[in-house]
Formats: C-alpha cells, structure tokens, sequence
C-alpha cells in the first residue's frame, strides 16, 4: 500500500511538468481582436487591419511606424508586406499587415506582434466593396474563420470605404467597452429591421457555399458630413450610409444590406428595403412602423408565406397594425396595395441582382429527393426568370 | 436477507448493467454516424441509423437468453474463442469511442493542445474509471441516466434555437445508394450491446434472477435513440454545404447550426455532456473486454488482471488509429460490424456449452 | 511472581501485593488502598485518587460494611464474603464480579473501586466513578437554527444517557467493547435490536476488538481504525456531535459508536447523503428543507468546480467569457506577475491558513484575525497587483461553498478534490477537469461500507424516501434506509 500511495503521488506531481502539452496559455498572452478590417493593396495586395485589446487602460504612445527595413528584408515579405501599428484610444491598439493573402497578413501580424493573435472574441469583419465584388469574399472569410479559428458570430460588414479607416473611426460611444458597443448596436439595428438578420461570418460563409440560398452582408459606411443637410428627394431612411443627413460623435453608419450571388457581391439594399425583405423572410421584429404621416404599432409578428406554384415565387403577407399617433393617410387595402408594390419590386431587383436572398432555393430544394438531383437543376436561371405574385393583407385596428 | 430485498438488489445491479449498455450503444451510433455516415449520406444520416437500432435490440434480447441460460460448467474451446472475440471487439469499440473522444477534444475543447497528449488522458482516464470495476462504472452510468439525455436535449435545443431545419431536405441526401451504405456500416454501432454478455458479477445474482428480455432491450434502444437524436441534431439546421466542408471526425460531432455558432458556455457545456457520454461508455466497454478475455482463460478476475486486459489492447488501438490518422483508421470501423454478427448468431445457434 | 498473577487467591494480603506491584504502589501516590474490617473478616477497598468518588465510597461501601457485626459474617462460606457484602451492606446500584487481575486493574483505572475480602477469589467491582468532567453544553461544528442545541460530552455513560433520553426504546441495546493495544478506550456500541443489521453490528465489534493500535483515544481515531477504504478522501461514517442526530442515525437502522473521552459519535453505514444532511432539514418545513438542501448542493459544487473552472476558462477556452469580462480580466491579468494557477493556489492556501489560525488562536485573538486577514491582506494583496480581484471573488465564493459542508471531514476531503480539480483545470481546461470528476465519481461509487454503496440510493437503486436533495413531507416519508433490517 505505502508503495501505491507513493506511486499515485508522482503521478499527481507529474502533471503539472505536463502543463506545456495541453497548449494552455496565460490570458495576457493573447491579442484578442476585436475587429477586423480587409483592403485591397497595390499589386493585388491585401491590407488587413485589426482592433485589439491592449490590456492598458493607459493612451498608447502615439507612433506610426509604416515600414521597417527589418521587415522589408524578411524573404517573407519580399519588400511587398509591411506593418504598422495606429495610435488609438485607451485600451486598444490598432495593427495593419499588407501581404498577398489575408492568411499572410494575418499571419505577419502574429509574428510580429508579442502576443498570439487570438480571434475568439471578434465582433466584425469589415470587407471592402472591391473585393467583395470580385468574389474574393469566400476565400478571405474562410481563411478567417477555419484557420484562425474566428468567432463565427461575428458580423460581415461590407463598407464601400477603407476598411482599416472604417475601424479606426470606430471608437466605443456608448458604453465603456468597444466589443459592448458593437453588439449593443448590431442588436438595436437588427431590431429595427434595418440590417439583415443572417451576417454573421458563419452563416455568410454557409450561404455562399450554398445553392439553395444566397448571402447578404450588412452595408456601413462612415459618414463624412460635417454640417447638416437637407436632400431633397429620397426618405431618411431611403438613403444608402454614408449619405445620412445627421451628425454624431459615432460616425459609421450601418444601414442595408450587401446583396451576393455564390461568393460575389451584387448589389445593395437600403435600410427601408432592407425592412420589407425581413418582412418577406418572416424575420421582421420591429415593433413599431411610420408609413405616410402616421405610425403603427405591429400588434403580432406578420405571418408570411412563401411558396413556389408552377414555377413562380408567391409571397403571402398578412399582417395586423394597431394605430398609435399621426393621421392615417392610407386605407387597408392601399396599405396592402404598397406592400404588395414594394416587395414585389424588391423581389425583381432581387433577382435581377441574382442574389436569392429571399431563400426560395430552400423551398425549390424540397421537392427533390435528393442532392445529385438538385445540382443537376439549374437553380438559379430558373430563379431569374421565375414570375413573382406578391399578396399582402392589412389590417388596421 | 429477505428474498425481495436480494431481488432488488440484483434487478438494481442488471439495471445499471443494462443503463450502460444503452449509453455505449447511442455513444457509437453517434460517434460512428457522425464520423461516417454524414460524410456519406450528408443531411440524411440520420436515416442510416434504425438498422443499427434494430441489431442492437436483437443483441440485447441474444444477451438476455445467453445469461439466462448460465455460464456452462466445462468451456469449449470454441466457447472460449468467442470470449477472446467478444472481449476484443469491446475493446476495439472502446477505442473507437476513444477516438472520437479525442477528436472531438482536438477540435474544439483543446485546440493548441498535442494529440498524442489527449490521447494520454483520453485512455488514462478511463483505465482510472475501469480500475474501479464495472459494477462502480456502471452504477454511475445508472445514475447519469437522466442527467445525460436531460442536458444534451436542453442543450442541444438552445445550440439549435435560432437555426432553420433546412437540413432536412433533400429527405434522402446524397441518394438512396449512399444511404443504403451508410446504413451498412452503421450496422457497427449495434456492437457496444454486446456489453450484455460480459460476465456478470456477484450483485447480479444467479442466472434465474436475469430480468426478462424487454428490460434490456428497452435500455439500449433508449439509449440508441438518444444518439441518433443527436446525430439529427448535427444535420437538421446546417446545410449540405456546409457538412461537405466538415472535413474532421471531431468537427462533424458538434451540435451547431449556422446561425449561433458561438462557442460560449452552451455550447461548452453541450461539448462536455457529450464527452462525458462518450468517456463513461469507453470506460463500461472497457470492463466489459477485461471480463470477457478473463473469463476465456477461467481465471477469477481481480481488480488489476481485467484492468490490464481491457486497458492493453485499447490503448494499442488507440495508439495505432491516432498515429495513422483517426478520420482514415475510423472508416475501419464498419469491420466491427463483422465480429459483431458472427458472435450473435454463434450464441444463437451452438449449444449451451458451447455458447457464451 | 505477584505480576504473573491472571486471577485472585484467596489470601487478601496475596491480592494486595500483585495489585502494588502492578499499580507501582507506594511509589504511585494516586493507588488508594484501604483495609478494613466488616463481618468479622478483613476486607480492602482499591481505588484511584481522583477517578472515584470517595465521598460515594466511604458512605456506600466502607461505611456500612464495617457497620455488619461480626456474627451476620459467622456462616458466610469464604469464597462468599465478597457476594455477601454486596447483597447485604454495599449500597452502590451498578456492581459486578468479578476474579481476573485484568479487568479489576482496568476498572480501576476507570474509576471504579474494587471491593476484596480475605479468603474470597472474587472481588466486587463497584461504579463509583466521579471524576470532574465537562458538563453537557452547545456544539462547537454543528450549529442548527432550530431543533436542539446539546451536544455530546467526553463522558461516555452522560453520552449514551443522552441518547436514552432521546430514543426510550427497550430494543436499544448498549455494548461496551475496548479497543486498543497497550491502553484500552472503552466504546459504546449502540443499535436497535431489529432494526439494525445484526451483521454490521458484530462486524464494527469484531473491528473494534481486532485494533491493536496502542493509543485509540478519540472517536477519529477509532473510525481510521475500523473505515473499510483508508486512502479514500471521503469519510465512511457520519460524524456527529449531536445526540438528536445520532439518534435519527439509530431510527434509521445504523449502529452508533460512542468513545470514551471523545465528544462525537459514529454512525455507520452511512451513505453520502447522511454526511451532506442537518437535522435543521428536518426540523424546517419540506419547502424550507428542499431549499436549504439545493442551497448546500450549489455551494458544495461551487467549492468543489469555481476555482478549477475559472482557471481553465482563462487559460483554455477564453471565447466562453463574455467581452465585457474578458476586457476586466485581461486588464487586471496583465498587471499580475505570477501566473493565474499559482495565484489560485496562494490564495487558497492563504484562505486556509486564515481558517486554520481562526481554528487555533484563542477567543478574541481569533475574532480580529478575521478582519485582519479578510480585510488588510485581501485588499492589499489587490491594491499591489499581486492577485486579481475577480480571482479573490472566485475563492471566497468557493470557500462560503465549503463552509456550507455540514460534516467537517468530509469539506477537508472535498478541499482536497477541489486542489486536483484546479490542477486538472490547470493542466488540461475543461476537459481534464471533466475526466477528473468522471473518475471521481467512479471511485465513489466503487466504495462500500459493510456492504452499503456510498452512493446509494441513487446509484445502485434501493428503495428509499424521497430525502435526497429534495426533502417530501415528512407524512410521505415511512420507510428507514434500505440498510435496516426492518424497513416499515
């Protein structure tokens, strides 16, 4: 017995001398990435620009080192990566790598930096429109997502601005802490309907691997206004970011959506359009409506059907209002009348765009008994040429 | 003592008995439905699994017969050879399940983590777990019974809360002909019923006291069911695509759906219910093989002799699949189905001295 | 010769010498002996200073004998004297014969006096014990809200009064066996004829006469004598100090030791659930007991898991953390300088030292080490960035868990668990820390005590109230344990 308890007792005191096989790291190791920007380079170069955490409360010194002689001698780079790291505010630091992959980049910044590049906490993945519409979206998220094993909750972001400003000018406004912020505000933008529901990285990676439906990506751009001004023409609402008539300490702006046929982008939703295509997903949670001089409360979520008869795309929407404030400009069946109006040409830009981001591929998919038989049936001219009847009932209590 | 009180007593301990039989046979049918059928049948894996249901009840009801007949006062040699054979295939299920343990852990739970070292914990844990004896390991799957299922339902419906079932259609995935295969080698996860046979012990009192067939086959069926419900749960709200790209054992096994795919505590949790699942099924087959190879060799077993049977060829097992690579040693797995098969009808058709 | 002396003889003056040489008289100032005569033959009272009451002996026993006229002793045989003494002169209840030089010495040194006449081989030995012990007071490590507040003594006859007074049965049954080498501690075995395994009762007695270890003084000691798995972390009997909760542990069937010199007793066999049990469980309402009882099982698995649990979170699997704790972690992370496992083992160890030192620093010295320690030292430690707050958070969280243990011994064995849990985490995050309760588990539920599983009834399954975790209704709970003989 004494033998045994003696030999138990090493066992147990070997265990910690295994401590470096389990690959635990000490937490203030890490860099965790908070946000994630993509650029297009020169030479077909991609700038990567990370937001991360500095593990300092303290204002970082400020310094701007854009290329090193070290760096540029590496074989690696071979004079045509550099880094860089930004001023920021308290708390977070601002890295940028430039190689020709993002799977490059980013792995520049690691062996640069002197903490391992950890994206469990990201929060946004900002692509730039270019690339987004040379169809380099796949790639560059994939290499994010399964190499570097990234959050895939976190949010696609597509900005027609340079990603890496995009981030930089995104600062923490409300609340404390930066990451707080962007869910604080992706959530109160998906509930105004306003931004697409389905963005986060895995799920956009899905449906551009996917033939039964297509990706949308939330649309920002940073908004440059200095002073108010009134436009003339389009709702508020109507207009794409960038081009709010508003100022605010926050200056990027999310609103609508990125539309994409298989890995490339499309087209581009606005944030009203944006509204009627979650209504038309059955995914609309937004309680409250402005339609004409008066506003509505939805009393229960809209009930809407989507199916395909005889080759065309039906949408069936039924939904109830209760009215709150304002003069009611509208009948019931005028109401109806414009919804019906309005996703229908929403469905033909949609497929115009060639992008199904109305999923009607999944109720396409259902009538095939299997996988080979699907692929086999050419979806998507199908889809583009489909006729589109749209029917919508109001009512209003 | 009273003769009701020994009664219960012995239904409590072929209880426990049977309890781990059911978690061992739905460990299986996931793991080996996730680490084969899926990349087969895609989104219709799920389908592939009844069969392995169906044998696995047939093993359970053989089992009952076989210990209700008793153990023969003089083995065979050909009795003897069924011993070493069952006690084998339990170990290699046990390593299978090992395996998928690992895998499972090198994807999510340890990622920086060196292979060889889960491993190492892998099987040193459940050689701890088996060293305690199979009456201790099975009472503890007794009282997981409804903890296990609880928490993966719980936990495996928040994981899926805000997914859209577009998994599944198309109904048969990649066709009918993959499924049919699928189903074939799926048959394999009907193997860890065999646990039934294994010797039992003093607690199970004599062999007219084994508790009618429906007893077990109630068990491992629930139990069975209970996997293939967790394998639907790996298909129903991701899309084919996505499945196609799960090129690892141990990213197949996670209950995801693209919608919420964020690793926080339930999807921790969910990850740890399912390792504990499969660790104290590869610690019950385990015994179960020690038990079996002893009783080949008539000798009464002790703590550390069925310790070292079960645990040996095990840990070769494993050492051989990680070191080839666990997603090419796992499409071996099928071959389980082989022994499996010829065990059940041997002990079917052979007479009592001859049989196990 | 005199030493070699197994039984009496006749001559008295025979008998006190073996007694002197054994007891070291003269020498050995505490050795009373007192010749007398009573009846017309001589007689000696032994006893020790200090053990017995004289007062009892001198008008009980000296004094009444020597009052017998010389004729009532003319026709007593001999070998009679003592016998006729005690049924005609002595007036003390509790007496015996006895003739074995042994046992007279024992009783003699337990305070009894032994009662010799000349001519006589046989001595009466008389239970005139009255030395100064500790009255019956509050427990110490028990405390409850309702229900009683007596606790055991270290005299074993106040003890067993204590539990007659509780359980007024004639089948409650007292046996006094000796345990130990070269100095005997005397134990009560007591149990209910026919509801108590007759089995495990002789198989604690068979335990108890087999201990050769030399000096058994208290009840722990006694129970590492006779526990079935001594490497085991968990305690195999329930330890009570409490006479109401021993007695619920004779209605229930199990088989209680008392020891002399000791204030706690033993139940056995006993399962888990006996040690994780308070009789303010029963004494509340069932809504109030349930709640009470979830209370305890959190805190016992956060005592067992926070501290192991927060380690490997930090260290493995950080994406669990949400951003705005990560950020709060990371920050007070990076001022830290030693790493965050041998943080979680320095203050551990320092919550135990405080423990430890409150236990042993007397009265008021003891009150202010509290607040020394808890304050100064913790925020200090915090103030100079050598330990994270949120980490001090997480040990004195784990630490209420533990104090929520009502058994003692068995919160020092779930402390030691909680030590391999944090290495495990540690070592291997979640997963090793997983692996590690599922071979604990397995270990507990390997273990037995005369033939009962520690982790029945659960696991295996025996028929039992519905008094796990969630207490019913007192009405609905009509069985005993499993264990009993007789179940209803």
């Amino acid at each position: 017995m004494p033998r045994r308890a003696l030999l138990l007792s090493l066992l147990f005191l070997l265990l910690p001398l295994l401590t470096a096989c389990g690959g635990g790291q000490e937490i203030e190791s890490c860099l965790f990435v908070l946000a994630l920007g993509i650029d297009p380079a020169p030479n077909g170069s991609l700038t990567v620009t990370v937001k991360a955490l500095s593990g300092s409360m303290d204002a970082p010194e400020s310094g701007h080192d854009a290329s090193s002689p070290e760096i540029s001698n590496l074989p690696e780079t071979n004079a045509s990566s550099e880094t860089g790291l930004e001023t920021s505010e308290p708390g977070y630091i601002t890295l940028s790598a430039t190689a020709t992959s993002c799977l490059r980049a980013l792995s520049l910044l690691s062996a640069t930096t002197p903490r391992t590049l950890n994206l469990s906490q990201l929060r946004e993945v900002v692509v730039n429109r270019t690339l987004a519409e040379s169809g380099a979206t796949l790639t560059l998220l994939r290499e994010v997502y399964s190499i570097f094993r990234a959050n895939g909750a976190a949010t696609v972001v597509v900005t027609p601005d340079n990603a890496g400003d995009f981030i930089r000018a995104q600062h923490a406004s409300l609340g404390v802490r930066l990451s707080q912020h962007l869910d604080v505000l992706f959530d109160h933008f998906a509930e105004l309907d306003t931004i697409p529901p389905d963005t986060t990285l895995s799920s956009v990676i899905a449906a551009m691997e996917s033939t039964t439906f297509d990706a949308t990506a939330v649309y920002a751009a940073t908004n440059d206004f200095v002073n108010t001004l009134m436009l003339a023409g389009d709702e508020d609402l109507g207009r794409l970011p960038g081009h709010l008539p508003r100022t605010a300490p926050f200056q990027n702006e999310y609103l609508g959506t990125a539309l994409f046929s298989g890995p490339t982008m499309t087209g581009v939703l606005t944030g009203e359009e944006t509204s009627l295509l979650n209504l038309i997903n059955g995914n609309s949670s937004s309680q409250m409506t402005i339609i004409g001089g008066a506003q509505f409360k939805v009393n229960a979520r809209p009930r809407v059907r989507r199916s395909i008869d005889g080759g065309a795309l039906r949408v069936s929407v039924s939904i109830s209002f209760t009215h709150i404030a304002g003069d009611e400009e509208q009948t019931e069946p005028e109401l109806a009348a414009e919804l019906e109006r309005g996703a229908s040409a929403l469905l033909a830009r949609l497929q115009a765009a060639g992008s199904d981001a109305a999923r009607f591929g999944q109720i396409a998919v259902r009538g095939f008994a299997d996988i080979p038989s699907w692929e086999a049936y050419d979806w998507p001219a199908a889809y583009r040429s489909a006729p589109v009847r749209v029917t919508a009932r109001v009512r209003v209590l | 003592m009273p003769s009701t009180v020994y009664e219960q007593r012995t239904r409590a301990a072929w209880r426990t008995r049977a309890c781990a039989a059911g978690i061992a046979t739905g460990a299986m049918i996931f793991s080996v439905g996730a680490g084969i059928a899926v990349p087969i049948s895609l989104n219709a894996a799920q389908w592939a699994a009844p069969p392995a249901l169906a044998l696995s009840a047939l093993i359970a009801w053989q089992a009952q017969r076989a210990q209700r007949r008793g153990a023969a006062s003089r083995e065979s040699i050909l009795s003897r050879a069924l011993w070493i054979a069952l006690g084998a295939t339990l170990a290699l299920c046990a390593a299978f399940l090992a395996c998928a343990q690992i895998s499972l852990a090198e994807r999510t739970l340890l990622p920086q983590a060196r292979i060889y070292w889960i491993a190492m914990i892998v099987v040193v844990s459940a050689a701890v777990c088996a060293r305690c004896g199979m009456e201790p390991v099975c009472r503890l799957c007794f009282a997981t019974r409804y903890i296990l299922p609880a928490l993966l339902g719980t936990l495996g419906a928040k994981a899926l809360q805000k997914g859209s079932p577009f998994g599944l259609f198309p109904l048969l995935g990649s066709g009918a002909g993959p499924l049919l295969l699928s189903a074939v080698c799926m048959l394999c996860a009907a193997a860890p019923a065999l646990l039934l046979f294994a010797p039992a012990g003093g607690e199970c009192g004599g062999p007219e006291l084994t508790p009618p067939a429906r007893f077990f086959v109630l068990r491992v069926l629930a139990g069975g069911v209970a996997g293939t419900l967790l394998l639907f749960s790996l298909t129903l709200c991701n899309t084919y695509h996505s499945l196609l790209s799960q090129d690892v054992w141990g990213e197949r096994m996670l209950v995801t759906c693209t919608h919420e795919p964020r690793i926080g505590i339930p999807q921790m949790a969910l990850i740890l219910t399912q390792m504990l699942g499969l660790g104290l099924a590869t610690a019950a087959l385990l015994c179960g093989a020690g038990r079996c190879t002893l009783r080949a060799v008539k000798r009464l077993w002790g703590p550390r002799a069925s310790l070292a049977a079960g645990v040996i060829p095990m840990a070769i097992a494993v050492y051989a699949m990680v070191s080839y690579g666990l997603d090419r040693t796992l499409y071996a797995a099928p071959l389980l189905a082989v022994p499996e098969i010829i065990i059940l009808l041997l002990s079917s058709f052979l007479k009592p001295r001859e049989a196990i | 010769m005199c030493d070699d002396a197994i039984t009496l003889m006749t001559p008295l003056q025979r008998n006190l010498d073996v007694f002197r040489a054994r007891l070291g008289a003269p020498a050995n100032a505490d050795v009373l002996l007192r010749r007398f005569m009573s009846a017309g033959f001589e007689c000696a009272v032994l006893a020790i200073d200090g053990m017995t009451d004289a007062k009892t002996v001198a008008e009980h026993v000296i004094e009444p004998c020597e009052q017998l006229p010389e004729s009532a002793g003319r026709d007593v045989p001999e070998e009679e004297r003592a016998a006729f003494l005690l049924a005609h002169a002595v007036s003390v209840l509790p007496a015996k014969m006895k003739d074995r030089v042994d046992e007279l010495i024992a009783d003699a040194l337990s305070g009894q006096c032994v009662l010799l006449c000349d001519g006589c081989a046989s001595a009466a030995v008389l239970d005139t014990r009255g030395f100064e012990k500790r009255g019956v007071s509050r427990p110490e490590a028990e405390q409850v809200v309702l229900g009683p507040h007596e606790s055991f003594t270290e005299s074993l006859r106040t003890n067993i009064t204590l539990l007659r007074r509780i359980v007024q049965r004639e089948e409650l049954t007292t046996e006094f066996v000796s345990c130990g080498g070269a100095m005997k501690t005397r134990c009560a075995l007591l149990y209910l004829r026919g509801t108590a395994d007759a089995a495990v009762a002789d198989c604690i007695r068979g335990r108890l006469e087999a201990c050769d270890y030399d000096f058994a003084l208290t009840t722990g000691e006694v129970e590492q004598l006779i526990e079935e798995h001594p490497l085991s972390i968990i305690p195999q009997f329930a330890h009570t100090e409490r006479p109401d909760r021993a007695a619920s542990f004779l209605a229930e069937g199990q088989v209680v030791v008392l020891t002399e010199g000791s204030p706690a007793a033993l139940g056995g066999p006993c399962t888990l659930w006996h040690q994780l049990h308070t009789p303010d469980d029963s004494s509340m309402r069932w809504q109030y007991g349930t709640f009470l009882r979830v209370v305890r099982t959190l805190g016992v698995l956060a005592h067992l898991l926070l501290p192991g649990a927060y380690i490997a979170v930090l260290r493995f699997h950080p994406q669990m953390l949400s951003p705005m704790l990560l950020t709060s972690v990371y920050e007070t992370g990076a001022r830290v300088p030693i790493p965050v496992y041998l943080e979680a083992l320095l203050m551990l160890l320092a919550f135990d030292l405080i423990n430890e030192a409150s236990l042993r620093a007397p009265g008021t010295m003891g009150n202010a080490l509290g607040i020394v320690s808890g304050l100064i030292l913790g925020q200090s430690a915090v103030s100079a960035d050598i330990v994270s707050p949120l980490l001090l958070i997480v040990i004195a969280a784990s630490g209420l868990g533990g104090f929520c243990v009502p058994s003692y011994a068995l919160s020092i064995g779930l402390k030691l668990a909680q030590l391999l849990l944090l290495t495990a985490g540690a070592v291997g995050g979640l997963y090793l820390m997983g692996m590690t309760c599922v071979c604990l588990l397995a270990a507990l539920c390997s273990m037995q005590t005369f033939g009962v599983p520690l982790t029945a009834p659960v696991a295996p399954d025996r028929p039992h109230n519905r008094d796990l975790i969630v207490r019913a209704p007192l009405k609905t709970q009509k069985a005993r344990a499993f264990f009993a003989k007789h179940r209803l």
